[in-house]
């Protein structure tokens, strides 16, 4: 089925804010783990067009590292909104099973 | 030679994001293409994300005091009103109507700023007798002008940039008494300082007053004739051309001065005084609203400009056509109008954001 481009912005956001509730991962784990998760294989521009947005929103917060795979964390903001976002997508996906299991 | 698409892609981006993530986004390109994943594809995507990032901005430097935070805060925030007001108050210095039209002993005073196709027909009238104002009704003896559809549309520009002026006084306003209080208390032991905080009411007390200045000026029209391809074409300007230059330009300078002054002022308060977080938070949430109108601005007035430069020829008959004083200089104040857009939204966005999640509590382990 082809998947719609609504929203895919915003997918991408909880995609990485789910794969780093895990644990601090650097881009290319970030890559593998969303693929893993989802299915979708996300290129490096997608992933750091929202990295760099999430960054400078202090949801993630770069480490530091010994070579240029440099690892992001989730911050106490962060794990906030990621919470708040699935809380409410949870609420919303539980409405419309149910509203698809009446039909 | 072969043509290192990722390498282009990634010069494409802006330096400071070249600077902070180039080698890291290269590093991860060059694992994610030894997968077998399409070369065009990858460089596709960090294309898309160059223009994206060019649209956004720099991380701001956390390594600044909270003083200075502030200075940026409120010099980011009165950026888009300093550069909105004196180009509200060029548009609203003079105007020109021409038309085929000949009104006999009277004249229209037409008002395209208002959004109705009919504007000049539902308007009140002035006739100008042996020099003499008198206000009619448009039940009067009087030759109705129409309007073309590019007029109508600089008209609906000219009444949106109107609004959204008024818009962004009105948040500069708030702004300002949602900071006083705090500036003031903090600010009691110097004397220029407890000044300094009123210049804002000043800067709108002597705007106000110019407007209505300007305005009182503008009821002494001067109608005359000129040819244009040959044809008589009525005109009229609200104001004898060099006292309309005088009234305009000195709006212009003394509207931009006082403004610029309690906008520096403000800063410099700012700088000084140190804002808890709760009462910065006003000033950031309006100063982001202002940023929303700015972009709107823009949209505004390219519509009005658009519209006066598609406006017919003088003599065609039955149409009025108006021109407006320094209208020459749109693509100026278009340039400042989209630099503040990008500078408001980027730096008062941002700082905002980075403020309002810095006071929520950490709970990540």
């Amino acid at each position: 089925m082809a998947r719609s481009k609504i929203g895919r912005t915003q997918d991408a956001t909880i995609l990485v804010l789910t794969s780093l509730a895990e644990g601090p991962k650097h881009g290319y784990a970030l890559i593998k783990d969303i693929e893993a998760m989802s299915g979708e294989a996300m290129g490096p521009g997608t992933l750091y067009g929202v990295l760099v947005r999430l960054e400078q929103e202090g949801l993630v917060e770069p480490l530091e590292s010994e070579d240029r795979r440099r690892p992001y964390r989730l911050t106490g903001a962060g794990a906030v909104v990621l919470r708040e976002r699935l809380e409410a997508t949870t609420r919303v996906a539980k409405i419309g099973l149910r509203r698809l299991g009446a039909m | 030679m072969r043509i290192d698409l990722v390498r282009i892609a990634l010069a494409m981006h802006p330096r400071w994001w070249r600077r902070r993530y180039a080698d890291e986004v290269a590093t991860i390109t060059a694992d994610v293409l030894e997968e077998g994943r399409s070369r065009w594809l990858v460089a596709g995507g960090l294309a898309i994300d160059a223009l994206r990032q060019w649209a956004r901005g720099p991380v701001p430097d956390l390594t600044h005091s909270p003083a200075i935070r502030r200075q940026v805060v409120a010099s980011a925030a009165a950026l888009p009103i300093a550069l909105v007001i004196p180009l509200v108050l060029y548009t609203t210095s003079y105007q020109s109507y021409r038309s085929a039209l000949w009104f006999q002993s009277g004249a229209l005073l037409p008002s395209p700023s208002w959004p109705s196709p009919h504007a000049f027909d539902h308007r009140a009238i002035k006739m100008i007798t042996n020099g003499t104002n008198t206000t009619m009704t448009p039940s009067g003896p009087i030759v109705h002008g129409s309007m073309s559809w590019p007029t109508y549309m600089s008209g609906i520009g000219y009444f949106l940039i109107t609004v959204l002026a008024l818009v962004s006084l009105l948040g500069l306003l708030t702004v300002w008494s949602s900071m006083r209080g705090a500036l003031r208390h903090r600010s009691r032991h110097s004397r220029t300082r407890r000044f300094l905080v009123w210049s804002p009411a000043i800067a709108m007390v002597a705007i106000t007053g110019l407007y209505l200045w300007s305005n009182y000026l503008s009821q002494q029209q001067k109608p005359s004739f000129v040819t244009v391809h040959g044809r008589p074409v009525f005109s009229m300007t609200v104001l004898h051309p060099l006292l309309a230059r005088m009234v305009s330009d000195s709006n212009v300078t003394l509207g931009l001065g006082t403004l610029v002054g309690s906008i520096v002022a403000m800063a410099f308060l700012a700088s000084r005084v140190e804002l808890s977080a709760d009462e910065a938070r006003v000033p950031l949430g309006l100063s982001r609203m202002i940023g929303r109108i700015v972009p709107l601005m823009t949209v505004a007035y390219s519509l009005w400009v658009l519209g006066l430069r598609l406006q017919g020829d003088p003599s065609s008959r039955g149409q009025v056509i108006v021109s407006y004083a320094h209208s020459g200089w749109w693509p100026l104040a278009l340039v400042c109008l989209v630099f503040s857009s990008v500078v408001s939204v980027r730096a008062i966005g941002t700082e905002s954001h980075r403020l309002q999640h810095q006071m929520l509590p950490i709970t990540h382990g």
